[in-house]
């Protein structure tokens, strides 16, 4: 599975709804950028243009569609807007996130990324993408060319890294191995069961 | 002194827990805790209880304050070790959110971030600035 697949599955599962293109394309931009800023690379790898609507990566669609049928649902339905074009929802079947292989940490940013965007529409997602850096250099760009810079590369050197984190990240002696990561899990599954407890008491 | 879960952690672990309940005029969000910690699940509940820590159930506990290494919600630094705090400075850092800044100076002596998993960072400090 690749880097893409598995982004994808997993946030697909935890959105809890359907996505269409865009949306999803957002989705993964605004990912992609936060951890960019924390850890200085992004979760999916792929590459971003400057497309109409905002920060776009062809390779989305392209590899999401191999799992078509499989983890993946993808349904074509009349657009609701003014766009001739029929809309296409992206969904993912039950327990696919359990298939994507992301790391814990790449899995809770997603999850904090989902949170941060929970109950916008696509048209604010788009709006949202536009205020990161990689967009905003390139509008500007655009506005000294006088013209539109579509297909353009996005460049996610523009972003403004978090200090603390590249701090953390240049000071890690080690990787953390498998039983603390154990552990760690662990640790997480019972801090769930205490939040459980509090919230009923 | 790597990462540890709560109920297993050795002597000198760090296990930083997300916060749920706290006092009305202090409200860490995190409890950052050194040393061996032997209690069940109860105890983890009694961490964030004011009660608990109104009654010095707990040998030690340091208010840290918003941006100590890297924080960014006031903190709290549970210790179980006497050497390292006094019953006098966790009143002191309970009722007054303040730490003397050597004893602060020891416990963040003992907090070697390097040895951290980067997910209990991104767990506790999120994601701080979106977009």
């Amino acid at each position: 599975m690749t880097r893409i697949q598995s982004v994808g599955l997993y946030l697909l599962a935890k959105y809890g709804k359907e996505a269409g293109t865009i949306e999803l394309n957002k989705l993964f931009y605004l990912v992609d950028v936060a951890s960019y800023r924390l850890f200085g690379k992004t979760v999916s790898g792929t590459e971003y243009i400057r497309a109409e609507k905002g920060p776009y990566s062809r390779s989305i669609s392209r590899e999401l569609c191999l799992l078509e049928g499989k983890q993946i649902r993808r349904e074509t339905k009349p657009s609701k807007g003014y766009s001739s074009f029929p809309k296409v929802a992206w969904s993912v079947v039950e327990g696919a996130a359990a298939e994507s292989d992301l790391a814990p940490v790449e899995q809770e940013l997603i999850t904090q990324v989902l949170d941060k965007v929970k109950g916008l529409t696509p048209q604010e997602l788009e709006r949202l993408s536009y205020r990161t850096e990689p967009m905003l250099h390139i509008v500007d760009e655009e506005k000294k060319a006088s013209c539109p810079l579509l297909q353009e590369p996005l460049d996610f050197k523009d972003i403004e890294r978090d200090g603390f984190m590249q701090e953390f990240m240049s000071n890690l002696t080690r990787p953390i191995s498998e039983e603390e990561r154990e552990q760690i899990e662990y640790y997480n599954k019972e801090w769930e069961e205490v939040e459980l407890m509090l919230q009923g008491s | 002194m790597p990462a540890a879960n709560i109920t297993s952690c050795t002597p000198g672990s760090l296990v930083l827990i997300p916060n749920f309940h706290f006092p009305d005029k202090i409200k860490p969000k995190y409890c950052i805790t050194l040393e061996s910690w032997n209690n069940g699940h109860d105890d983890i509940i009694a961490v964030l209880t004011t009660h608990n820590l109104k009654h010095r159930t707990w040998k030690g506990a340091v208010f840290v304050p918003k941006g100590t290494i890297g924080l960014p919600e006031d903190s709290l630094i549970m210790c179980h070790n006497p050497k390292i705090l006094k019953k006098q400075y966790f009143r002191k850092a309970i009722y007054k959110n303040e730490i003397p800044p050597e004893v602060l100076a020891e416990v963040l002596k003992n907090l070697k971030l390097g040895h951290i998993d980067p997910f209990l960072v991104l767990r506790v400090r999120g994601i701080t600035k979106f977009p």
